[in-house]
């Protein structure tokens, strides 16, 4: 591998830092273009078959671009994928989950980070000892405890089990000693009251870390699936994931149809993340150091 | 509020008591959610483990260890658990390893290297479950374009990917590996930006190639960022389901069954709950033996 030093020094602060190509980076670039162009390729192919009428897509050899493009597999797709109560849905529940989530674990792991009293470390041990309890054990119990509550098949049987997490409590209680105390004790005798201190304070001073948060539980409450697989019965309260799911098991063998849901279901969603992909990308480094 | 002013011993505790109920209003009920949807739902777990409890059938048959005795009996399940360490392992080694030689590649680049992470990054940023009905149009045997494109490239024979029981899993792991890329590329990045440039210069001083360096300077100081991704990817790849369920169902032949479908099937469609209970139960052992383990190797390795 005859590729660039990895000694090569980080470019010193300078208005000619970076602005070049050095020629030993090329092979590097190249490398890293190929895999880049493997992540792609299967993406727009998804989006140029479900333009092609199904003669198209049979034929051999593949062409990339339809030739006679159209819209008849949005149109089948969209009679059997009701996708904007699908996306109302899935949107819906992701934001609710993670605002009410986040809001209740960081106000936990503020306690935790700042407030000295007994029992805390006990308290907390437990908390985070959750967090490696596989979904797979509690979720049979969870179904009968959601049916007996008469929840089945509702939103809130989708938001109550998630309500707080031991992951954005430990993530925020980190967080939480980057602040300085005497920031606190100050407003304090300043007069302020707690709930004065933790909206007016400490939810300012963690705007970067709790957009972080939100990203990424957002990210992962627009992909859960097996509970609302469970739980979830009549399709008017699907999410995207079972929308598609169901969608595939029906009209498995109409490649055009389900690349036109794949692609509805998943463009306008990657397109949000695209600009926001700047939490996701601070959120990989702080959890990944942790 | 009657916070006093001053920091004598009244003030004090009258500020300790506002303090004090704060803390109470935001805990009992953290600990009551935790006791009510986690730790009530392990001991029901448990419970339920030990009867024979079915789907829409109202009484509890105490069975005893009865349960676990027929799972331990079961050739499917001890599979299922092989496959799950399989695809496990396979996946994270692998794309470990990949990432790694890209994060390598990556790390001296300045310009557009945001523009590249965010490529490895697009299987992440978007619907999971449409990625996996991507998968399956491209791996289609007859008209998927990998076929189509190996067979002008002259290899008459049509590969059957997830109908292959011996190419199955190894094709999950590939589709796994491709969409984790991103996710382990900027972890290791993170690692290795931390890594203190004074080892980098020594090492050019003495004259340090690219695979020198790679090999005894970078890889042994990012061993715990690497072993952090390699025991956390095997644990997250242990409970591998939506995948399972959208493309393979646990076939061919059971070669992609792994337990967490095993319990979901068990469970909902066989409607053995108390059967499956006693399954996640010994998934659960495996998770904390698995969590042990990280807990030792990453207390051990040296931080910098």
């Amino acid at each position: 591998m005859a590729t660039a030093p990895l000694v090569q020094p980080r470019p010193a602060p300078g208005p000619s830092a970076g602005t070049f190509i050095r020629r030993s980076l090329m092979l590097n670039y190249l490398i890293l273009g190929i895999g880049a162009f493997t992540m792609v390729v299967p993406f727009v192919w998804m989006i140029t078959t479900a333009f092609k009428p199904q003669p198209e897509w049979i034929t051999f050899p593949p062409k990339f671009l339809p030739v006679e493009p159209t819209l008849d597999n949005f149109r089948q797709a969209a009679e059997s994928l009701d996708i904007f109560t699908l996306y109302r849905n899935t949107l819906y529940i992701a934001f609710v989950k993670s605002l009410i989530n986040l809001y209740v674990s960081c106000l936990a792991g503020y306690v935790f980070g700042k407030f000295e009293f007994r029992g805390k470390d006990v308290l907390f041990y437990a908390i985070l000892a959750t967090w490696i309890i596989p979904f797979e054990v509690y979720m049979i119990p969870l179904y009968l405890m959601v049916n007996q509550q008469g929840m089945a098949d509702t939103r809130l049987a989708l938001i109550i089990p998630e309500l707080s997490s031991a992951y954005a409590i430990f993530m925020y209680r980190q967080f939480m000693f980057t602040i300085p105390n005497a920031l606190i004790d100050a407003a304090r005798i300043d007069g302020a009251g707690e709930w004065y201190i933790w909206h007016r304070i400490i939810i300012p001073l963690s705007i970067p870390v709790l957009a972080t948060l939100a990203v990424f539980y957002f990210m992962w409450n627009f992909n859960d699936f097996l509970w609302p697989l469970i739980v979830l019965v009549s399709p008017k309260k699907f999410v995207l994931s079972l929308g598609l799911t169901s969608l595939f098991q029906e009209k498995g063998s109409f490649h055009g149809l389900i690349m036109a849901g794949a692609a509805m279901a998943s463009i306008p969603i990657m397109i949000i993340f695209l600009f926001l992909q700047r939490y996701i990308t601070e959120g990989i480094a702080l959890s990944g150091m942790k | 509020m009657s916070v006093q002013q001053g920091a004598a011993a009244p003030g004090m505790s009258g500020l300790r008591r506002t303090q004090l109920r704060f803390i109470v209003t935001v805990l009992v009920p953290t600990m009551a959610f935790f006791c009510i949807y986690r730790f009530f739902p392990v001991g029901y777990a448990f419970f339920i483990s030990l009867h024979d409890k079915r789907l829409l059938r109202a009484e509890n048959i105490y069975v005893g260890i009865e349960n676990y005795a027929r799972i331990a009996a079961d050739p499917i399940f001890r599979l299922s658990i092989g496959n799950a360490f399989y695809y496990a392992v396979g996946a994270t080694v692998f794309g470990v390893i990949v990432s790694l030689w890209l994060t390598l590649l990556l790390n001296p680049i300045r310009r557009g290297s945001l523009m590249i992470r965010l490529f490895y990054f697009l299987p992440q940023m978007t619907n999971g479950i449409a990625v996996l009905l991507m998968w399956s149009w491209l791996l289609q045997p007859r008209f998927g374009l990998i076929n189509q494109l190996l067979q002008q490239a002259g290899y008459q024979e049509r590969i059957y990917f997830l109908g292959d029981p011996i190419l199955s899993m190894p094709t999950l792991i590939m589709m796994s590996v491709w969409g984790g890329l991103g996710f382990t590329m900027m972890i290791l990045l993170a690692g290795l930006r931390g890594i203190p440039l004074e080892f980098y210069e020594a090492a050019r001083i003495d004259g340090g190639n690219w695979w020198k360096v790679a090999r005894f300077i970078t890889v042994p100081l990012m061993k715990p960022v690497l072993t952090f991704v390699t025991i956390t990817g095997i644990i997250g790849g242990f409970n591998v389901f939506g995948v399972i369920f959208v493309l393979t169902r646990g076939g061919p032949l059971n070669s992609t069954m792994t337990i967490s479908y095993y319990i979901y099937r068990t469970g909902f469609v066989d409607r053995f709950l108390g059967l499956a209970s006693a399954m996640a139960f010994v998934m659960f052992i495996i998770i904390i033996v698995l969590t042990m383990i990280q807990l030792r190797i990453t207390r051990a390795t040296w931080e910098f």
